[in-house]
């Protein structure tokens, strides 16, 4: 019995573990977003929102896709620099970056080599 | 898209096994998806066109009809960063006649009448003759961009490839046209799956009830213009009616192109042509990574193809479909294409390179062919053997008594250094079977009936090919009719 219980100890103890890191690795942009201060209207100018917050929303605080390209420069190869875009031409930051869901590397429909962590 | 289980290998050496290009042993009918089960939709929409699917077909054939002035509504069930199906993949060819004249005209029909061993659908091919040429005009009008015409080898056809160059310029051609339809007061709506035809009491199409994120909404309409793509991601149709094992293989499109406009469409009693069999798909040797990018398609006829027996195995100018179908037969089904530094040169294989490097793609190089054979994992002395008789046999640019013959493009492998894109294995691109359509794109029962305003067009209809195509013929397919369909959809308008 003793064995029974330090067993049940340890897989309680092992599963909180892993339960806050997934809670870590999902969780949400939302959630930076707020601790930083950010109400709903800031991002978005229609209430209740019907779709992603524009581009503009988002470069107004992170930089333009110069930059942005900047802050990846060392992927490989860099996800803010993609060879489909048009000069002055910019992304679409909502189709990998995502708020309110967990965000994804859309390249990937196309390139299956693309490992990006993206948050 | 993606391999699905460890046994591919195997499964595909049984596929090659049970014989190439029969059809599987029973053409049962599909089952059908069970979307009668609906209820009507708690919200109605009405609107003179809808359109599924917003590839070319569908971006084309939606700008088209709001060009006509319907009120036209697309349909798209994947979400906006996932739209344009396999069109977004696409390399951005569109070919066309090398001239505005009646004699390049026919030699382009004659080219891709040959392409399809004459079992292609000639109608929709004299239609693209005529008219392709036209829809490039149609789309640089409304914003789009290409690269000069440049010839296509080793065909008698020249072809537009969208800016800024192959692989790169699909997804901003799609968004500039949609974006042109949108202006214009078109609606997209996505994350929204059409999920059966409405018809009305006079057996004519009159919507579609589809399922969104609000739940059951039918849009109704004059016409419904079925742009949904093929089924390259559906294993169930590929193993009814390609062969048993076809649904093991691997996918270079999207995994989400399932037939639902070929499905969709058999319920109202539209007939289906050229499915049956490895003819009715579109197969080409890629990087296993990289499956959509990583075709080195415009390299391929300089280039000697060399299976792992270091021998060749195709003519390699016949082009990328009959080298993938090819690679399917050769041991563990992986190629290599091997060229030299002259050869590197050529403004065709740089086209190919400079994808193979942006990507990081491996590009093998040697400056033995001994030594490019060791690291291709392929006898030394046969390649070698291999190599000598082709080299010996070229004259002219042909290479008639090589084994197997190259009947042009044929150039002698003989300058420091040796290169080879490898490894390359085969992929389904995209599935060249589909809905029965006129060259008006109206979908048709199989005993030629016509289905009152219900129109289809792009990869999913037509039956156009038949075994093999001519690069870029499908854009083009899907860009003409595409737009007829747009045209005729629109003049629905003072029916009923």
């Amino acid at each position: 019995m003793p064995r029974l219980l330090l067993w049940i100890i340890a897989s309680v103890f092992w599963a909180t573990i892993i339960a806050n890191c997934w809670g870590d690795d999902r969780s949400l942009l939302i959630d930076r977003h707020e601790a930083a201060g950010l109400q709903c209207g800031s991002c978005h100018h229609e209430s209740p929102p019907s779709a992603a917050a524009p581009n503009s929303a988002c470069l107004s605080c992170h930089g333009d896709q110069a930059r942005l390209a900047g802050l990846t420069s060392n992927a490989v190869p860099n996800p803010h620099a993609p060879p489909h875009l048009e000069s002055g031409e910019a992304q679409t930051c909502s189709d990998c970056h995502h708020i309110h869901k967990p965000s994804e590397v859309s390249c990937s429909d196309c390139h299956h080599s693309f490992q990006f962590n993206v948050k | 898209m993606t391999t699905k289980s460890q046994d591919r290998v195997n499964r595909r050496r049984l596929l090659a096994g049970f014989g190439l290009g029969a059809a599987a042993a029973g053409l049962t009918s599909v089952r059908r998806a069970k979307a009668q089960l609906l209820p009507k939709g708690r919200q109605t929409e009405a609107h003179d066109v809808v359109v599924i699917g917003t590839g070319m077909s569908g971006t084309a054939a939606a700008l088209q009809a709001r060009l006509d002035g319907a009120d036209v509504i697309v349909l798209e069930k994947m979400a906006e960063n996932h739209s344009g199906g396999d069109s977004r993949l696409a390399g951005g060819l569109f070919v066309v006649p090398s001239a505005d004249t009646p004699e390049a005209k026919q030699q382009y029909l004659e080219d891709f009448t040959k392409k399809s061993q004459g079992r292609g659908n000639l109608d929709i091919y004299r239609v693209l003759a005529e008219q392709v040429l036209g829809g490039v005009a149609w789309m640089k009008e409304h914003g789009a961009q290409f690269l000069p015409l440049a010839p296509e080898a080793p065909y008698r056809v020249s072809v537009f490839t969208a800016a800024p160059g192959a692989y790169v310029g699909m997804p901003g051609l799609l968004g500039t046209l949609r974006q042109r339809f949108v202006s214009l007061g078109g609606k997209v709506v996505y994350e929204t799956k059409a999920k059966q035809l409405i018809m009305d009491e006079r057996g004519a199409v009159a919507g579609v009830r589809a399922v969104g994120p609000q739940g059951v909404v039918d849009y109704t309409a004059k016409a419904v213009i079925i742009a949904a793509g093929g089924y390259s991601g559906n294993s169930l149709i590929l193993e009814e009616f390609v062969d048993p094992n076809a649904g093991a293989m691997m996918v270079r499109g999207v995994k989400w192109a399932t037939g639902d406009g070929q499905l969709m469409a058999q319920e109202a009693g539209a007939g289906l042509v050229n499915m049956g069999g490895l003819a009715s798909l579109h197969i080409a040797a890629v990087n296993q990574k990289e499956t959509a990018a990583g075709n080195p398609f415009a390299a391929l006829p300089y280039c000697l193809g060399i299976n792992r027996d270091g021998k060749r195995y195709i003519d390699e100018s016949r082009g990328y479909v009959a080298n993938g179908k090819a690679a399917l037969k050769q041991p563990g089904q992986t190629v290599a294409l091997i060229f030299d530094e002259e050869i590197k040169k050529l403004p065709d294989v740089v086209s190919s390179l400079t994808v193979f490097e942006h990507l990081k793609l491996p590009l093998i190089e040697a400056a033995t062919i001994e030594e490019l054979a060791a690291k291709i994992g392929v006898p030394p002395a046969q390649l070698a053997a291999t190599v000598k008789q082709f080299n010996d046999a070229v004259k002219d640019g042909t290479a008639p008594d090589a084994d197997p013959a190259k009947a042009t493009l044929a150039y002698k492998i003989s300058t420091p250094k040796f290169y080879a894109f490898f490894p390359l294995v085969p992929g389904i691109t995209l599935t060249f079977g589909g809905i029965m359509i006129d060259t008006a794109a109206r979908v048709l029962e199989t005993d030629g009936r016509v289905i009152a305003g219900l129109y289809a067009a792009g990869e999913g209809a037509g039956g156009l090919f038949y075994d093999d195509y001519i690069g870029g013929g499908s854009l083009a397919n899907c860009l003409v009719m595409g737009r007829i369909a747009g045209s005729q959809a629109a003049k629905q308008r003072g029916h009923g």
